[in-house]
């Protein structure tokens, strides 16, 4: 088969494809679709065990954010999520904004990394409504943190990949998930239970 | 079939797609759609087996073997904040469902969670206080079935009570005022044609 029959093929594939992730009515109209992504599109540069990079990013709610000032005090919770606007990631921090307790009875703090700038992160977090967790802009340098963190995807976007870290910044858990899918909360929170309070 | 006539089919399979997206019409009030296929988990608690009239005390069970009556049930999602943002309201709905004498034993209300593993629905029920019956559809099974459907979504059911039933209301979004909603929802059902006010 010539390579327009793989292209075709490919188009057509694209075409019937379609991701199962329940939209909610919240974002009706506003969600740019982006069809079935690669599943994962990012080669791992840390694991667990490894000290975690340190970042300060710049936070919707204004200020910066750095991962070293919990250090001692807090666990960590990174979740990456790939764009403002699309698919899953609109129906996944709403999710973690009603478990504030078991964040905190975990002695952990959440924070939601975007590669999109602030003020795309405020028009879309606002439709989430109050979220109790900082939202970090990854925008500038572009994805630098996403990339430190292995979880860069070769069209600029991040991974859907959540990453804990514990109150000495070493690295207790990873997951990359598939993109086209919310990461199970229920392992979030197993993996939260494991660690020292 | 030669290499381009199947390249031919190809292009006229995705445009005949591509036009069937275009004309599609909003999920909205979907008369007669089938949900025959929908199966959920019997319930471990005997009071929602007798709820609902199972008489089937594990596995799966189908819509129509719910006992005769009016059944409603709301498609939600845990990470939905519409649907996080209406959960008082339909508990409310539910209140006004079971205060009433004429409505108690006729009228049954189920949510669905789309999307959502038995975890995630009971993360649902208790931040919300929900005291109806929630299913899970981790494997979005009742979703697919759906189809295009935005959460939170509603639909009201007939049944006869020997496996049958008739789809009378199908629509998206939540609502303001129960009562108001209970109202249009009886009266758009064969069982009370002029409502109860």
């Amino acid at each position: 088969m010539n390579k327009l029959g793989v292209v075709i093929i490919s188009l057509v594939l694209l075409c019937f494809s379609q991701a199962a992730y329940a939209a909610s009515e919240a974002f009706q109209d506003s969600i740019y679709q982006v069809g079935k992504l690669k599943p994962i599109d990012s080669v791992p540069k840390l694991k667990v065990g490894d000290k975690a990079p340190d970042f300060e990013l710049p936070a919707v709610s204004g200020g910066t954010v750095k991962l070293s000032d919990y250090r001692d005090k807090k666990n960590v919770v990174i979740s990456f999520v790939p764009a403002a606007w699309t698919p899953v990631c609109s129906d996944q921090w709403p999710g973690y904004n009603i478990v504030e307790d078991i964040f905190t009875g975990h002695n952990a703090i959440l924070l939601g990394i975007s590669v999109d700038n602030i003020p795309t992160l405020y028009a879309w977090t606002g439709k989430m409504g109050k979220l109790w967790f900082p939202v970090l802009s990854d925008f500038w340098p572009h994805g630098a943190v996403a990339d430190r963190y292995g979880v860069l995807r070769s069209n600029g976007t991040a991974e859907r990949a959540i990453f804990i870290i514990d109150t000495k910044g070493i690295i207790r858990y990873i997951n990359v998930n598939d993109i086209n899918h919310r990461p199970p909360l229920d392992e979030i929170v197993a993996a939260l239970k494991k660690l020292k309070p | 079939m030669s290499q381009r006539n199947f390249i031919v089919c190809i292009i006229a399979l995705a445009l005949m797609h591509a036009s069937m997206l275009g004309a599609a019409e909003p999920p909205e009030l979907k008369y007669n759609q089938t949900i025959g296929k929908i199966k959920l988990a019997v319930p471990e608690d005997p009071r929602i087996r007798d709820y609902l009239g199972l008489k089937v005390k594990t596995g799966q069970f189908g819509i129509g073997q719910i006992r005769p009556g009016l059944l409603i049930i709301q498609i939600f999602n845990m990470y939905c904040p519409h649907c996080q943002h209406y959960a008082p309201r339909v508990n409310e709905f539910y209140k006004l469902i079971q205060t009433d004498s004429r409505l108690k034993d006729r009228v049954m209300l189920i949510g669905i969670g789309v999307g959502n593993s038995p975890f995630e629905v009971d993360i649902y029920r208790k931040k919300f206080s929900v005291m109806f019956p929630l299913f899970d559809d981790k494997g979005y099974a009742v979703y697919n079935t759906l189809q295009d459907v935005l959460t939170p979504h509603f639909i009201g059911l007939i049944l006869d009570g020997k496996g049958t039933y008739r789809m009378f209301y199908s629509k998206n979004g939540g609502f303001d005022d129960p009562a108001a909603f209970l109202n249009e929802m009886l009266k758009l059902s064969a069982l009370f044609p002029g409502g109860i006010q």
